[in-house]
């Protein structure tokens, strides 16, 4: 599903040296939406720096940086990251499954029709 | 058995071996991981009986779809129904001055002789009043806010008369509050509280040693004597359940709040709202005093919750205040309009406040901010040279509410617990410079993600609690809700 390549690197910055870690890894956006990485990608904002690249071959390149050496840390900000854009991917297409009929809910509260089971039927819902 | 079914309008998060699953009218259900799997790929067994929880709980369906969207429709309108509330609670700044100088007070209040030019006159609080009944709600609360409302308190009695004058017209239920120190009540105040029906909110910080640390009079003594002696004093004047207390979290208390809790029991108080200190006014001048993490909050705030329980499952009935609300929403249909707490958010619809000279405020943090560095984003009008129409229904108030559905918000749009929640654009103004905010490094959004999740834990793992929270919830001893 996605293959991790380790890239360990030292950044400058105009103040003093910081030394950081980063991690570069592969999605393919056939199996992950830009919506769900992009999801997860805001979920995580605050614990590393993430960029986000669209690669030859269907892939998403998706790089954390982290202004630490730790490791461990790194690796845990990247397993949440998996399973938060796995999830995310299932709640996307579970919203797209019943966008409708929240819409038609929602319409209904406030709005109500007296052709509801109509509108459902032409719908094919 | 396998057969199609349809997915309504939930969303879900994993909490240990299991996934929490909330739908849009706020009924919440915890599903194995294995089950989870299978209803995603839609293979579960539409006999089995957790297809007929989950169904009874609207997170599917496998019938008549148009009835259940009419159901749902309902219950959505009646969880939304804070909406027709529109606006309910008119809180009166009666005066700036107060008697106490307490070291983190969000009003930033000026001495009690400053003179009377600090205080709200007759004929702007008789204006407040034309325009809280110009309020389409059924409902209207009048809140008197200071500094200390009992210093001008000829004015709360031309607000009460008045409003009550009104309301022989317009027949709304009306109510009063009277949010006081309370060191300065004398007998004919509560006389007048008593034949009004008015309820007297105060502050209690805890025992002396605590509640004397920030809560002192301006010539720096402690006023923890005179408020205790009060409350009782209140209580029997006008009912226990007439006089409710909060407290303000600082740094002297976060580790001792079941102390503060056994003080609230002493004075024989029912509740108690454990209330994270804010940022304004004099708050935030001492900000590295007062200031603690978010972590440092919860800890305490978990560890007070358990101890309240386990008073509770001794027979005391006391309650959260905070939590009881949130549980009012997890575990009931109804709506519960908290103006803190609400999307779209209550400022300016759910409630509103009148500063001394009637300029109107969307919120107390929003007339807070203007006094301390002169910002009046959060200013929507003045009583005086204004009509409802333009003050309410106006572009600057429109925009603020519309930047606060969290429904829309990133970070909120996708979040389990988004049925139970709200925002607060005051304080994303003032942390992130926009009414939107950023809910990652939101301590707002941390803070009542943590609690969800300490009562979603608690409601899932332990039963004799599940009790104990619906006795809050209905308001009956634990002996008469134990299944």
């Amino acid at each position: 599903m996605a293959s991790i390549q380790n890239k360990e690197m030292l950044l400058n910055s105009s103040r003093n040296i910081n030394e950081a870690l980063s991690k570069t890894i592969y999605l393919y956006s056939n199996i992950y939406s830009l919506k769900a990485v992009k999801r997860a990608v805001y979920d995580l904002s605050n614990k590393a720096e993430i960029t986000m690249e669209y690669e030859t071959g269907g892939k998403l390149q998706v790089t954390f940086c982290l202004h630490s050496v730790n490791e461990t840390e790194l690796n845990n900000i990247i397993r949440d990251f998996r399973q938060k854009a796995l999830d995310h991917q299932i709640l996307i297409e579970l919203e797209e499954d019943y966008k409708i009929i929240r819409q038609l809910i929602i319409t209904q509260a406030f709005y109500p029709c007296e052709n509801l089971e109509e509108i459902v039927d032409a719908l094919e819902l | 058995m396998s057969k199609p079914y349809k997915f309504l309008p939930f969303r879900f998060q994993r909490m240990k071996d299991k996934v929490l699953l909330i739908n849009d009218v706020g009924d919440y259900h915890f599903l194995e991981l294995d089950s989870f799997t299978e209803l995603i790929k839609k293979n579960l067994n539409v006999e089995a009986d957790e297809f007929c929880d989950l169904k009874s709980k609207f997170m599917v369906c496998a019938d008549s779809l148009s009835s259940t969207i009419d159901l749902l429709a309902t219950r959505y309108r009646t969880k939304k129904h804070f909406l027709y509330d529109f606006t309910s609670l008119h809180m009166f700044v009666i005066t700036q001055r107060c008697n106490q100088k307490c070291t983190y007070c969000h009003a930033s209040s000026i001495d009690e002789n400053s003179g009377r030019h600090f205080d709200m006159d007759r004929a702007t609080a008789r204006k407040c009043v034309d325009m809280s009944f110009s309020s389409p709600s059924p409902h209207i609360k009048i809140e008197f806010q200071g500094g200390e409302p009992l210093l001008n308190f000829d004015v709360v009695k031309e607000i009460v008369d008045y409003a009550h004058e009104l309301n022989k017209s317009n027949g709304k239920r009306l109510d009063f509050v009277i949010c006081t120190n309370i060191t300065k009540l004398d007998s004919t105040q509560i006389e007048f509280i008593r034949e009004n029906d008015i309820c007297i909110s105060t502050s209690l910080d805890g025992p002396s040693y605590i509640h004397d640390i920030c809560r002192r009079t301006r010539q720096g003594y402690g006023t923890y004597e005179i408020v205790s002696q009060n409350i009782a004093w209140a209580q029997e004047c006008i009912g226990r359940d007439k006089v409710s207390a909060l407290m303000t979290v600082t740094p002297f208390s976060i580790h001792q709040l079941r102390e503060v809790i056994d003080e609230y029991l002493a004075r024989n108080l029912s509740s108690i709202f454990i209330r994270m200190i804010n940022p304004y006014g004099s708050a935030l001048k001492f900000w590295s005093d007062l200031g603690y993490g978010i972590e440092q909050f919860m800890a305490s705030y978990a560890d007070a919750l358990e101890y309240i329980i386990i008073l509770n499952k001794d027979g005391v009935f006391f309650q959260e205040d905070f939590a009881t609300l949130l549980l009012t929403r997890i575990l009931t249909p109804f709506s519960t309009g908290f103006v803190d707490l609400q999307s779209p958010s209550g400022a300016g619809i759910g409630g509103v406040i009148y500063e001394t000279n009637g300029d109107v405020f969307i919120a107390d943090e929003g007339r807070m901010l203007a006094k301390t560095n002169g910002d009046r984003t959060f200013c929507i009008g003045n009583v005086h040279s204004d009509n409802w129409t333009s003050i309410f229904c106006g572009k600057k108030l429109k925009q603020i509410i519309a930047s606060s559905c969290i429904e829309s918000i990133p970070g909120c749009a996708w979040c389990v617990y988004q049925p139970y929640c709200g925002s607060d654009p005051i304080r994303n103004y003032l942390q992130f410079g926009n009414f939107t905010g950023y809910t990652i490094k939101s301590d707002f959004c941390h803070k009542h993600k943590a609690i969800f999740k300490i009562l979603f834990d608690l409601l899932e793992n332990d039963d004799e609690t599940n009790n104990v929270f619906w006795s809050w919830v209905t308001q009956r001893k634990l002996s008469e809700v134990k299944i």
